[in-house]
């Protein structure tokens, strides 16, 4: 509710005058009243010694009090003069009324009031409260010549008389009261009216206007007209002063904005020519990809090809040193490409359907060589809640892994490297993202706190040192932290220095149940299962995965318990089926207690399983030993159980050939490698199964003709040679126009078309392949398009020309048989 | 303001009860007080004033000798009138109560005259009738102004009717007031006697007396007796009793005994009061001192106070004396013998006493 200045006022002056009106006749009615009350007490005993002069006046005329006559008249005076006495009168000592002021009253009468006859009889001035209580009796005593009291003069003043006087006194203050109040109100209403209403309306007035005209005028400030020298003066000086003030920061703020403005547009340019920059630097980075990887493809094929050949121990170790060299280098492009990619935001994630743990075995048996290299051991545990057939880009997943698991060998100079698979959530439905989470754990030197939360950022490394004796481009961690939030998850790592470090990711992946790759029976049901092994962890997995097969386990530590083992089984205790030992010097020597186990009669039903990092040394050492089958200690689980199963359903003869051969690593660092092209997608027929062969080599011999464009004189060497390995010829021209050409006179089984080409490009190329071969009524034929931007869109370009498929730079011996093999015959 | 106002002022602030003031006052109260205040002081200045007026010299010419009551009253309340103003008084007595003869007022009329035209005064009051036959009444329509009081006979008897330096107050007695008092005295008093000696005052007396009680239907005038002897008188005051309800006694001092000597007046009255059981009144207030019950006496205050009003004015050239008429005073004052009343066994109500010049012995009994 709104109230104007005046209205606030005026209430609050009438309040406060009103209050102080009534407080006042409060105040002025009760010390009127006792004044009153003294001045009427003491004015009755002033007349009542009037009486009494009069009286001395006549006993000294020699008139005794008896014979005094018409004294009444002297009472009757006392209160017809006073308007407050209702009475006076002489009364003798004994009470008996002499004189009083009112007709009629009975001479004679007395007083019996004990109060009254002691007063009289005291002879002093006293004031009582009659009997009834309404009226106050000043008696005053009449004394003889002699000067003893003889009779009392007594006046009486009603009660009532003080009591209607306060009253009055009230009401004629209420009376003036209400009138000053309205007289001070008008006038306070004119003078507010006229000194703060008015002025102040007018300031009001002059700001409102200024309000609304603000800004209009920017070479002059609003000002407000000055008419007083009182405060409303010194406001509109204020506002002035303010106004002024405000209108300097005003210009100042505009002069402010227009430097912004300035500044925002050079920020445009700025920004613009650094979109530029960056376009151009990721246009320089697919150059440089392409421009490295076509001399890396080069060197790692030319190298490869001559390992082929008949060469000295020095020569092949000087190649391997080359093609190590060449791999690390390319691994460092590929990293430098993906980070580049990622940050172009040209990253594009496949959505395939895939076998989760036969992924992550896989994984680990590429990297198990290296980890064994420098005596780790690289376990895996997968929780039986984990799904097997999952949605999702198995290649980005296995990059991730890859890396991590790369690291953990890298900064672990002993133990182990764990990876653990679980899953977050509980069981859903089928078709429902499930999520996992993948931990690399390794007993490693572990990692600081504050250099934890720089891990994870570009080019950034934790030890300038330990990046030195390990290298590395500090990329790796970087593009996993991408990798997984552009799959919707998370990424981070649990670590202590000196007690290793647990690299973390969490990933949302759809359930696929068409993926049943491995599906255990009960024909190791029962089987009673000796596992000897000195690693906490390994025995822990192993155990967990037998039992899982329904195996009963029994676990020895070491050498000792095995043979605290053998007396048992001297003394009666069942033979088990099957004895697997994981060879871990010096704790455990698998070779030497397989010798000893393998020697007692005892246990010559027992079947001997032997796993190791399984070099060739270790398998011809497995097999002096005895053992029946040896495996890499990173053996996948379906490696294992079908080990298990031919083994124990087998002669111990046929089952080491068997599984020598099965378990023998097939695959080199040089595939793993090779085998991980960025962008390569499975095709619709390798969806459904594992891609387990797009990682191995084919030892195969194609058939047909091949056309090659390639405008590289070495890539063309490379290709060649590649080519006659796998006992193809080619055609070769060097663009795209003499393609086009050899197509129309030659009939080619495949086109491998490099994309860019001197004359025509690829693109153009193939498409004018397309054109003719419409026009002309032939047959399609298969084109491969070759590049070395593996950038994204690459392949969507190739296929938009009307390619077949796609091969990025460099070319490896597996992935072009791979491709091939696709489109030709094999012999 | 004079003084007059300003004596009423100071009479009335003395009439305050200054136990208001004690006990605090009230708004009204204490304007009331301030006005008094300023009043106070503005007579205080106007008194202040009168200190730088000229000196007057003013000449009191009273008939009878100074120690005589009335003369004293009458010269106090002149001078009352007068305070504040310097005056130089000088007063001259014809003692003509002691000098009853022509010779002796001639003579001292003359003495006078010389003395008012040697001394030249600003004024001359004059007292009663011996100083306007033998001094006033020489000087009528002179420069000189005169004032007089306690003049029985007309003024127009001197000449001073219509004269314009002689004005004053006459001296008339307070009939009807004294048959009041005597009424208040003796509430059944009825019918009066009067007893007159042959002296030629008297006549004039019984005429206003009786044109007093003219139009009054309560009292009656039984008789009027002009006497010449005490024995005469002897026997009417005793054949009164039972036959009037009170005397008044007025002419009593031409009485002769039987070798035809004057008898004094004071013994006529003892022998009244020793013999009479009437309650008698006379209008003079000597009279209850010799024996007389009571008496409206005219007030010599009164005469000496409006004579002194008039000179107040002249000497100050506010008024001049044919400004002022020639009146009486109204108002008398009551005198009342307790001594009387107690042998006639009369209880004076007290009001009257207490009102009331009272006299408690007879003379004779001092």
């Amino acid at each position: 509710m709104f109230f104007s200045v005046r209205t606030k006022l005026l209430t609050a002056v009438g309040v406060i005058v009103l209050i102080a009106l009534v407080l006042n006749t409060l105040v002025n009615s009760y010390v009127f009243q006792q004044q009153y009350s003294r001045a009427v007490q003491a004015h009755a005993f002033t007349l009542g010694r009037g009486l009494d002069a009069r009286l001395q006046y006549l006993l000294r005329l020699g008139i005794p009090l008896s014979e005094l006559v018409g004294f009444d008249k002297q009472c009757q005076e006392v209160v017809a003069v006073n308007k407050d006495v209702a009475y006076a009168m002489l009364l003798a000592l004994d009470g008996t009324v002499l004189f009083h002021s009112a007709d009629g009253t009975p001479r004679n009468q007395r007083s019996d009031a004990s109060g009254l006859l002691a007063a009289l009889q005291a002879g002093e001035e006293t004031l009582l409260l009659n009997e009834s209580g309404s009226h106050y009796d000043a008696i005053v005593p009449v004394l003889g010549l002699d000067g003893m009291p003889i009779a009392a003069a007594v006046v009486g003043i009603p009660v009532q008389a003080i009591s209607e006087q306060a009253t009055q006194l009230v009401a004629a203050a209420s009376v003036t009261g209400s009138l000053s109040l309205s007289l001070a109100l008008v006038v306070l209403l004119i003078v507010i009216g006229r000194l703060v209403v008015r002025p102040l309306g007018m300031l009001d007035q002059s700001i409102q206007a200024i309000a609304a005209t603000a800004g209009s005028n920017p070479e002059r400030p609003p000002q407000v007209e000055i008419r007083s020298s009182d405060e409303f003066g010194n406001i509109a000086r204020a506002f002035n002063q303010m106004s002024q003030t405000l209108d300097n920061k005003d210009q100042a703020l505009r002069q402010h904005i227009d430097e912004l403005k300035q500044q925002g547009q050079a920020l445009e340019v700025a920004v613009s020519e650094a979109n530029a920059a960056n376009l151009a630097k990721s246009r320089f980075l697919a150059n440089m990809s392409h421009e490295l990887r076509t001399p890396m493809n080069s060197i790692i094929g030319m190298v490869e090809l001559v390992q082929e050949g008949t060469l000295s121990a020095e020569q092949r170790e000087m190649l391997d040193t080359a093609l190590h060299s060449g791999e690390s280098l390319l691994k460092i492009i590929n990293d430098v490409l993906d980070f580049s990619k990622i940050e172009a935001n040209k990253l594009a994630l496949d959505e395939v359907a895939f076998d989760l743990p036969h992924s992550l075995e896989h994984t680990l048996t590429l990297l198990s060589q290296s980890a064994h290299r420098k005596g780790l051991e690289l376990l895996c545990r997968i929780d039986p809640e984990v799904p097997t057939g999952v949605l999702g880009d198995p290649g980005r997943l296995r990059q991730i892994l890859t890396n991590l698991i790369s690291n953990a060998i890298k900064f672990t100079d002993q133990g182990e490297v764990l990876v653990d698979v679980k899953r977050l959530d509980s069981e859903q439905e089928t078709g429902q993202p499930c999520r996992l989470q993948f931990t690399v754990r390794d007993t490693g030197c572990g990692i600081k706190t504050e250099d934890q939360l720089r891990l994870f950022n570009a080019f950034s490394q934790v030890d300038n040192s330990l990046t030195r004796r390990h290298g590395g481009t500090g990329l790796g961690l970087a593009i996993c932290h991408q990798l997984v939030e552009l799959m919707g998850g998370d990424i981070g790592v649990d670590s202590e220095p000196g007690r290793g470090s647990a690299f973390w990711f969490t990933m949302p992946l759809t359930v696929v149940p068409e993926i049943q790759s491995f599906s255990p029976d009960d024909s190791l049901q029962g089987l009673h299962a000796l596992l000897i092994a000195g690693n906490g962890s390994s025995r822990e997995i192993l155990s967990e995965q037998l039992t899982q097969w329904g195996m009963q386990v029994e676990c020895l530590f070491n050498a000792e318990q095995v043979q605290a083992l053998t007396r048992e089984l001297n003394t009666g205790k069942p033979v088990p089926a099957v004895a697997i030992i994981c060879h871990k010097p010096p704790d455990i020597d698998g070779f030497a207690l397989a010798r000893t186990l393998r020697e007692l009669p005892l246990l010559s039903s027992m079947r001997l399983i032997l796993l190791s990092s399984l070099t060739d040394r270790d398998a011809v050492a497995a097999s002096a030993a005895g053992c029946d089958a040896w495996l890499t200690i990173t053996v996948p689980r379906v490696e294992l159980y079908r080990c298990l199963q031919d083994a124990l359903a087998t002669s111990p003869p046929d089952v080491k050939s068997f599984k020598h051969e099965q378990a023998k690593p097939t695959v080199s660092l040089q595939e793993i490698l090779a085998a991980k092209p960025p962008d390569v997608k499975v095709s619709k027929d390798e969806q459904t199964k594992p891609a387990v062969d797009s990682e191995s080599v084919p030892a195969m011999v194609l058939q047909g003709r091949v056309l090659l464009a390639e405008d590289s004189q070495a890539n063309r060497q490379v290709m060649q040679h590649m080519l006659h390995r796998l006992g193809l010829t080619a055609d070769v021209v060097v663009n795209g126009a003499e393609a086009v050409t050899a197509i129309a006179t030659q009939d080619y089984d495949v086109i491998l078309m490099d994309c860019q080409m001197p004359v025509l490009d690829g693109y153009t190329a193939t498409r004018q392949i397309r054109e003719a071969e419409r026009n002309e009524h032939r047959a399609r034929r298969p084109v491969i398009g070759v590049t070395a931007y593996a950038l994204a869109g690459d392949r969507e370009r190739c296929l938009a020309a009307g390619m077949d498929d796609y091969l990025t730079k460099p070319i490896r011996k597996a992935q072009l048989a791979r491709i091939l093999a696709r489109w030709l015959p094999t012999q | 303001m004079h003084y007059g106002s300003l004596s009423k002022e100071l009479i009335t602030l003395k009439n305050i009860n200054w136990d208001f003031i004690n006990n605090g006052l009230n708004i009204g109260q204490r304007a009331w007080a301030a006005m008094m205040c300023v009043s106070f002081f503005c007579g205080w200045s106007g008194s202040a004033a009168a200190d730088n007026a000229p000196t007057y010299r003013v000449l009191h010419v009273m008939s009878y000798h100074e120690s005589w009551e009335w003369n004293q009253d009458q010269f106090k309340g002149f001078k009352d009138a007068l305070s504040g103003l310097d005056i130089e008084y000088r007063v001259e007595a014809m003692d003509t109560k002691n000098h009853p003869d022509k010779a002796w007022k001639e003579t001292k009329g003359q003495s006078i005259r010389a003395l008012i035209d040697e001394w030249q005064p600003d004024l001359v009051y004059t007292n009663d009738d011996d100083a306007q036959n033998y001094v006033a009444r020489h000087y009528v329509g002179s420069a000189i102004p005169f004032v007089f009081s306690g003049v029985n006979a007309a003024p127009a008897k001197y000449g001073f009717t219509g004269s314009p330096n002689i004005t004053g107050v006459l001296e008339q007695e307070h009939s009807l007031q004294t048959i009041r008092l005597v009424q208040q005295i003796v509430p059944d008093v009825k019918r009066i006697a009067v007893i007159v000696d042959q002296g030629p005052t008297w006549p004039g007396v019984i005429e206003r007396l009786q044109q007093a009680l003219a139009a009054d239907n309560e009292v009656e005038i039984v008789a009027v007796d002009t006497i010449k002897t005490f024995a005469e008188y002897q026997r009417k005051i005793l054949d009164y009793q039972g036959k009037a309800d009170a005397l008044g006694i007025l002419g009593v001092f031409g009485f002769k005994d039987d070798a035809g000597n004057n008898v004094p007046y004071q013994n006529v009255l003892q022998w009244t009061a020793e013999n009479s059981m009437l309650p008698d009144f006379s209008f003079w207030g000597d009279r209850p001192e010799l024996g007389t019950l009571c008496a409206m006496r005219v007030s010599g205050l009164a005469q000496g106070y409006g004579a002194g009003k008039m000179a107040r004015a002249i000497l100050l050239g506010e008024q001049q004396a044919s400004d002022f008429s020639m009146e009486p005073t109204l108002k008398g004052e009551p005198v009342i013998s307790l001594a009387r009343a107690r042998k006639l066994g009369i209880q004076v109500p007290t009001s009257l006493l207490l009102n009331a010049h009272v006299v408690t012995s007879f003379r004779w009994d001092l």
